[in-house]
């Protein structure tokens, strides 16, 4: 049976549309202009700036944790867009559910106006002035007039996330969706419009194929604020086409990483236990999100080994692909897997501590010395054995533009220690093996204050 | 199971010639276990590699079970036995990731000139008839580390009425000289053979065409493309670019042949026209799943799998990063592998490397 869904959400568009059929899935996409966007971008200053200065910071937050809520349960819609994005993506359908499920987990409303609150000081600031204790007066903040976006795929349910940022501050979003998944964020704001329709007029979700200029410019010149997500080429290209003006929130692709401190590995039992946790992160997602792992650092002279572990690992991946079913893999992306696994044996050959595990869809490289280098996102894990976490800083320090998530398995005094040291080169989030895979809405993504990089503020100083 | 004696180069080329020229005198599967097992001998590298796998002469039954070696290997490392190499021919390195080498000592040069030599006259001189020759690829002196440069002048000594012109000399294009010589070939009704990159061709008819129309070659003529064209700025498909061959040249389908060669092999694979291409008898190919390496049902896609007897200094099984399809006895390319994977926010290989 085939499933449609929505690949746009554009309040008053009335042009043509056609189809895109992959699978059992139908994707409605929309065959755009130059003019339907400038009228969507009108209607958003318009009518959808009006439609958000009514409601108050904690009406939006309850709706969207409503909308949370409504993501974490079966539904319809839910198993309908859980098929079409594993249509498209050839993520599976549990590695789907799951993703979304983590994804909209970290969304209540607690959560949406905690963040706020880490960011504003107080969220009430974009309903009021409010009085501020620091500066001896009152303070409020104002979102963007039009916040414009370009989204990310691949990650299922990532897509909501710009969306609640700029309504949080009350700032209509107009978006271009991401070439091969288009559908979350129509389907999130179906959702969401389904608890409060009014918001529906709030947002435009566009789509079109490939780099269009024209397009594209309709879309970032009428908007304050420009939130992007991409690599670096696409990120480069992007800040040429938006110009030197306007403010850009950029978030780049990222590498997420482990350090395991012989504490960690003290018996097999902790050893078994960490490598689950390991695996865990890597499966969510299918290792495509930035929080995935992909090189894990550890401490030599433990009582259970780096090889030990690596192995731990691969039987952790292998057992996971029942709750987790790896991707359907495409034979480009196995051929490319299958030189990188070539070598790696070769290699080990080579070198008496090198070691390749690769059993069905896992791929773990004991490496024979620690560096720094990727890998192709296939549950495919670097183990990098070290004399110690602290030599890791060093060997990370010339790539601090990509970090993001360390995993850290130490003592709370190591830790801390290790977690300013990273810190210092780029690191923005350090959590513990296992919890890698959900970061929090409350988390400053990439280092960055989200909510605060939207606003602008007005003080009132009456006393001196 | 006793270890089989290792026999030397010299008889190993010697029997492996004799098999080149003529099928019914040996067995393909016996000829690759014993230059395996020369290799396992004699090319350190590859040897501890072998062992890592498993596999040795004395286990090795079919030449299925040799461990193949991926083609960025040879970026790597230099993987020769100890010959001393006379010829070393280079990878272009478009692909970014390093320039491959391949070397050749003086007896394993003459292995290649052999099979070269017979496999063109199968296929692309399957008439016999000499022809005069146009070189849309630099000549050997130009590019002394180009493989192709060196089979397709050692296939125009063998083949040419008189000595090929070069229309690729120190780097330019000679554009009018080769409109001229094909115009001559034309005037004197003498057949000529074009050997090019595939996009060469499209060049060169895109750079002629507006101005000439066509160029209609004489009967007996006939083209030989190779390389393809992924990451070019124009991609054809097969249709595509004999339609091109047809419309410029007036040649038929069957008279388009398409070359498949790697510099890690000493040979290479013919197709005609729309047919799949047939490995030579000395050659196999093999279109595997690439996780497990079997070889997939016909008509099913997978990476390809090389076999080579005229790899003898170097490994006979190459894993190699092409995207193909198995189609009878015979195989097709597709493409080439991305070395990437989908992904969402994470970082790639190929923004660190």
């Amino acid at each position: 049976m085939m499933i449609r869904v929505d690949g746009f959400h554009i309040p008053g568009f009335q042009g043509e549309t056609y189809t895109r059929t992959v699978g059992s899935t139908e994707v409605l996409l929309p065959k755009l202009t130059a003019d339907d966007i400038s009228r969507a971008s009108d209607h958003l200053l318009g009518k959808g700036r009006e439609i958000l200065k009514s409601y108050s910071t904690d009406d939006l937050a309850e709706i969207f944790g409503m909308a949370a809520d409504f993501w974490q349960h079966d539904s319809d819609l839910k198993m309908e867009i859980v098929v079409a994005i594993s249509d498209l993506t050839g993520l599976s359908r549990l590695v789907v559910c799951h993703s979304i499920s983590v994804e909209q987990g970290n969304s209540s409303s607690t959560d949406i106006l905690a963040a706020m609150d880490r960011d504003l000081g107080s969220h009430n600031c974009l309903d009021r002035f409010c009085h501020d204790p620091n500066l001896n007066g009152k303070t409020r903040a104002y979102g963007p007039r039009l916040t414009s976006a370009v989204l990310t795929a691949n990650v299922p349910g990532l897509s909501y996330l710009p969306m609640v940022r700029a309504l949080m501050v009350k700032s209509p979003l107009i978006a271009k969706l991401a070439s091969n998944e288009p559908i979350f964020g129509p389907a999130w704001l179906k959702a969401v419009a389904a608890i409060e329709p009014p918001l529906a007029d709030c947002v435009a979700l566009c789509q079109w194929q490939g780099s269009n200029e024209a397009l594209q410019k309709a879309m970032f010149e009428p908007a304050e604020v420009a939130i992007l997500y991409g690599g670096e080429q696409t990120c480069r290209t992007l800040r040429e086409a938006i110009g030197p003006h306007k403010k850009i929130i950029e978030h780049g692709h990222k590498i997420g990483l482990l350090l395991i401190g012989s504490e960690g590995l003290g018996d097999i039992a902790a050893a078994k236990d960490l490598a689950g946790r390991i695996a865990l992160d890597v499966a969510m997602f299918d290792q495509r999100a930035c929080v995935a792992p992909q090189i894990v650092y550890v401490e030599k002279n433990s009582a259970v080994s780096s090889l030990e572990l690596t192995a731990l690992i691969e039987k952790a991946l292998i057992d996971l692909e029942k709750d987790f079913p790896p991707s359907a893999m495409s034979v480009d992306t196995g051929a490319s897997l299958a030189m990188e696994r070539n070598i790696a044996l070769f290699e080990s050959a080579q070198h008496e501590n090198m070691e390749l595990f690769a059993r069905s869809t896992a791929t773990l490289i004991h490496e024979k010395d620690a560096h720094f280098n990727t890998v192709l996102p296939t549950r495919f894990l670097r183990v990098c054995p070290v004399d110690s976490l602290n030599d890791v800083v060093d060997i990370l320090r010339p790539f601090s533009n990509y970090l993001q998530n360390v995993g850290i398995e130490a003592n709370d005094e190591r830790l801390a220690d290790l977690a300013d040291k990273l810190g210092a080169i780029g690191v923005s989030r350090v959590t513990s093996p296992g919890l890698m895979h959900r970061p929090s809405m409350r988390w400053k993504h990439d280092g960055i204050s989200t909510f605060s990089d939207l606003v602008r503020w007005i003080d009132i100083e009456l006393e001196v | 199971m006793p270890m089989p004696a290792t026999p030397d180069k010299k008889e190993l080329i010697a029997k492996i010639s004799s098999y080149i020229n003529d099928e019914s005198c040996a067995d393909f599967n016996s000829l690759a276990c014993q230059l395996f097992a020369y290799q396992f001998e004699h090319i350190p590298l590859a040897r501890a590699y072998f062992e890592k796998c498993g596999v040795s002469p004395g286990s090795l039954e079919r030449f299925t079970a040799i461990p193949p070696i991926g083609l960025n290997i040879f970026k790597r490392y230099e993987l020769f036995d100890e010959s001393s190499c006379l010829k070393t021919f280079r990878t272009s390195g478009t692909s970014g990731k390093g320039r491959g080498s391949s070397c050749f000592a003086a007896d394993d040069l003459e292995l290649m000139r052999l099979a070269i030599l017979v496999n063109a006259k199968a296929t692309l001189f399957a008439d016999q008839q000499k022809t005069r020759f146009m070189m849309l690829v630099p000549s050997p002196l130009d590019a002394p580390d180009i493989i192709m440069a060196h089979g397709m002048a050692q296939i125009a000594e063998e083949w040419a009425t008189e000595p090929a012109f070069y229309a690729i000399s120190k780097g330019a294009f000679l554009g009018p000289e080769a409109v001229a010589y094909l115009q001559k070939c034309i005037a004197d009704q003498a057949p000529v053979t074009i050997i090019g990159g595939s996009f060469g061709f499209v060049n060169f008819i895109d750079k002629v065409a507006p101005d000439l129309g066509s160029l209609p070659l004489p009967l007996g003529s006939r083209v030989l493309d190779a390389g393809g064209f992924k990451g070019r700025s124009r991609e054809l498909t097969r249709a595509d670019f004999l339609t091109m061959m047809a419309d410029f040249f007036h040649l038929p389908a069957e008279q388009c042949l398409n070359l498949y060669g790697l510099t890690e092999l000493g040979s290479q694979f013919y197709s005609r026209g729309h047919d799949a291409k047939k490995p030579p008898h000395w050659t196999r190919v093999r279109i595997c799943h690439p996780l497990t390496l079997e070889e997939v049902a016909d008509g099913g896609e997978g990476i390809a799998l090389l076999y080579d007897l005229t790899n003898v200094a170097r490994p006979l099984a190459i894993l190699t990063d092409d995207l193909g399809r198995r189609l009878g006895s015979g195989f097709e390319i597709s493409g080439r592998a991305s070395g990437s994977a989908p992904r969402g926010c994470s970082l790639s290989l190929e923004e660190i490397r």
